[in-house]
């Protein structure tokens, strides 16, 4: 048994050490890239620059805005997977930076979700801002360093590697924009497994958004209903529900509501990635005449 | 409690020093009875708890199956004990052969009752409903929403086997009920196996365990090889199969192509990962279970990928199926028959579904076809390295053919996947080939996959003679683990049956 333990006891003792070997590694690769997850709640909630267009939101955001196109200080905070509950999180903490300025949120026109925030607050675990949010669940081995980052290495090698060659996107400050275009026959695959989609509404995201809305006195916040292809809004249900929440967020001090769709958004089919998401063509053309909207209601001055 | 999961993490140490610590029989020691009563309780508890995690109310199905076969077991030896009497019977069975025959009916029916039950009811259901509607009559049937237990089929076969053993004589039956509980829900192997025989099994679980280095030592190294197929191979490859599977119409056949190969070696990660763990979970508890796989896709026909895939269950089946339907000394007709009886039960076995009934049926055809070549070109046909390799190719191209039926669960899904492979489309973009998993991903798929096949240059079954060269291999292992395994696979795919 004794030598059994010793036997153990180097297994263990290598394993630690590549482990912490892990935590290093993934470390360097998440500070390599502007665009990993865990990079951009360190600068949303550590580094948080006072004098940047922060764009906030889900996927669609950080698929549909190419931040140069807007201002070369702008930073695109998107997040795959990220509920409008989590956004409002993410808008709470923007509010709370001392500078003035405008600030972006795309809003999905689905509504208002309260998914479970995901790991990726990993790094953050350590704000007090995360810490008193009680929608981030960091598990106990989400905190052990060493083990937390596991199994996260080959997202953030795919990164730091798609950051320096591009080979299928463009890494553009925190926005993945997808070099996809489709052919017909894909096309026609996807609209005919996409099914109807309605709206989604709840308290606790409306709650929350109330009260970081109420509480901002500093910046211009810019709800934005990025574009999404015409089949899948010809068989979106809640577009009477779309309109009552922009009217309801619009009501408040310091907000505006720009909605691509009801504007009646004419992409075409080879400007998405899929039926919800832009791809990079498409998203160059919507953030310039997002820009363009934006100097029009006087808005973009702020900063630039 | 999943292999690759930290509570298993901690409940294995929890375990290994519990064990040890009841009983640690040493060279020249007399053996305790009490304490390797003892000893097995814990070992019943442990496994109670692992299997309890899932759901608790499962334990009520495990335990009730082990007792009833156990109870069978019994009254099948109390009968074979009993002094004969008369002598034969006119039908040249022994008196009380007949009861005998009665009491293992009864064990069949109520075990495997249980499993039609809870696995195949409403298959069988949906069916008969279908069939009723197609000849005119209208039936409303209830439909339940049952939960599979997890492993239902495993320890379902494994309490069979002892009561089939019992009635041969293969095996005395044993009055410690609680050895013979320890023996179905051994954790190791208890939800996904290997099905263990009682004669292989329970002796060990009579009869004082000991702790030996080299077997521990063997023991961490499947742990780590079978964590390592599972985390880094199985649950990577994952990725691209899921997408391909998923929509398969939106890719072209060079990616449902890539798709199939992939779960060929997923599957083949996913459980001989976890047949590799049990073993060598086993291993640091003084137990030897079964080799349940032995590198099957080096397999030169079908006859041989049988003995060599997913052992446990095929001997099972050859055994308590196959023979007793006369094997293969029977006329070919016969033979043809016994072929297909078995197969399309093994599929069944797998899951309530066509799909799996015809994974079943593909395997029969193989093999079939490899009988008849064997009849018509003979048995010992000279094989050189050229033909080895032909024939492991065309082995390895029919088992992925039947795996995309095994996969996509449903006989349609087969044939959209089927449709979507042989349209013939080629032309393909980076995106498409890489299944929408992106280029780095499906290169991970693929490091996943050479890796695999490096871990082949190794000795077989990862016995590593000299502690340097297990403790490189084990390291090696977790480095894969640590660095390129992925976070929470998930399940093993065996689990659903």
């Amino acid at each position: 048994m004794k030598k059994f333990f010793a036997f153990l006891f180097a297994v263990l003792a290598a394993t630690v050490i590549l482990l912490l070997a892990n935590e290093r590694l993934n470390r360097y690769l998440i500070f390599s890239s502007s665009n990993s997850n865990p990079y951009k709640m360190y600068r949303l909630f550590v580094d948080a620059p006072g004098d940047e267009i922060p764009i906030l939101g889900s996927s669609r955001a950080e698929a549909g805005f190419a931040p140069k196109e807007l201002s070369e200080k702008s930073f695109n905070y998107g997040l795959s997977g990220s509920s409008m509950r989590e956004t409002a999180f993410h808008l709470k903490a923007v509010t709370a930076r001392p500078s003035n300025g405008l600030v972006i949120v795309n809003l999905d026109p689905w509504g208002l979700g309260n998914g479970d925030f995901l790991g990726r607050y990993r790094f953050a675990a350590d704000v007090e801002l995360v810490k008193e949010e009680p929608k981030v669940k960091l598990s106990l081995i989400d905190r052990i360093p060493g083990i937390r980052f596991h199994g996260e290495m080959r997202g953030n090698i795919a990164q730091c590697m798609n950051n320096r060659i591009a080979a299928t996107k463009t890494m553009e400050n925190g926005a993945i924009l997808q070099r996809i275009s489709r052919n017909q026959g894909e096309w026609d695959y996807i609209i005919g497994k996409t099914k109807p989609t309605g709206f989604v509404r709840n308290q606790e995201t409306e709650e929350l958004l109330k009260e970081v809305l109420n509480a901002n006195t500093r910046h211009e916040i810019v709800f934005v209903v990025s574009p999404v292809a015409k089949p899948w809004w010809e068989k979106f249900t809640g577009k009477n529900d779309l309109i009552q929440l922009e009217k309801w967020l619009g009501s408040f001090k310091h907000v505006h509501v720009i909605d691509h769709m009801s504007l009646g958004g004419d992409y075409n089919l080879d400007e998405f990635m899929d039926l919800t998401h832009l791809n990079e063509h498409g998203a160059r053309r919507f953030t310039n005449e997002l820009k363009q909207r934006l100097k029009e209601l006087g808005l973009f001055s702020t900063v630039n | 409690m999943l292999f690759n999961s930290l509570a298993f993490m901690l409940f294995l140490p929890i375990v290994f020093a519990g064990y040890w610590l009841i009983y640690y029989p040493k060279d020249g020691q007399a053996v305790s009875q009490r304490r390797l009563w003892l000893q097995n309780l814990f070992v019943v508890i442990a496994s109670y708890v692992f299997y309890g995690w899932w759901d608790w109310r499962f334990l009520l199905l495990i335990s009730f199956t082990s007792l009833w076969a156990w109870g069978c077991s019994l009254a099948l030896g109390n009968l074979a004990a009993q002094p004969i009497r008369k002598g034969l019977s006119t039908t040249g069975e022994r008196p009380g052969r007949v009861k005998e025959k009665w009491i293992v009916a009864v064990a069949l029916i109520v075990n495997l009752g249980i499993l039609g039950v809870f696995k195949y009811y409403n298959f069988f259901l949906d069916n008969a409903v279908a069939l009723l509607n197609a000849i005119g009559l209208q039936a409303h049937p209830t439909s339940l929403q049952i939960i599979l237990p997890v492993g239902i089929s495993f320890y379902t076969f494994q309490a069979l086997s002892y009561v089939i053993d019992v009635y041969r004589g293969d095996i005395k039956p044993t009055k410690d009920v609680v050895a013979f509980l320890a023996f179905v829900s051994f954790f190791p192997q208890l939800v996904a196996g290997p099905i263990e025989r009682a004669t292989n099994l329970l002796p060990q679980f009579l009869k004082p365990r000991r702790f030996a280095f080299d077997a521990a030592r063997h023991g961490l190294c499947l742990i780590a090889y079978g964590l390592f197929k599972k985390m880094v191979v199985a649950d990577t490859l994952s990725q691209y199969v899921d997408k391909s599977f998923g929509d398969p119409f939106f890719y072209s056949s060079v990616t449902c192509i890539i798709g199939a190969v992939f779960f060929s070696l997923q599957i083949y990660c996913d459980f001989s990962g976890y047949s590799d763990v049990a073993r060598g979970v086993a291993r640091l508890f003084g137990f030897e279970l079964m080799v349940n796989f032995d590198r099957p896709y080096l397999s030169r026909s079908f006859s041989e990928f049988w003995r060599r895939w997913h052992i446990s269950l095929s001997s099972w089946f050859k055994d308590y199926v196959y023979i007793p339907l006369g094997g293969n000394r029977v006329p070919m007709p016969r033979l043809i028959c016994n072929l297909w009886i078995v197969f399309l039960l093994s599929g069944l076995w797998h899951g309530a579904s066509w799909a799996f009934i015809a994974w079943g049926g593909f395997h029969a055809l193989y093999l079939l076809i490899g009988v008849l070549k064997t009849k018509v070109l003979g048995k010992n046909r000279r094989s050189n390295l050229i033909s080895s390799i032909v024939s492991v190719a065309v082995v390895n191209v029919g088992a992925i053919f039947a795996w995309i039926f095994f996969r996509a669960g449903t006989i349609d899904n087969a044939i959209v996947y089927l449709k979507a492979l042989f349209r013939c489309k080629f032309e393909t973009s980076l995106m498409a080939l890489c299944a929408g998993i992106g280029p780095m991903q499906f290169g991970f798929c693929l490091v996943a996959a050479g890796l695999l096949g490096l871990s082949y240059c190794g000795p077989r079954d990862c016995r590593y003679v000299t502690c340097r060269s297990a403790f490189i291999f084990i390291m090696l292992c977790i480095a894969s683990i640590v660095f390129l395994g992925m976070p929470s696979g998930g399940e093993f795919i065996y689990f659903r049956f």
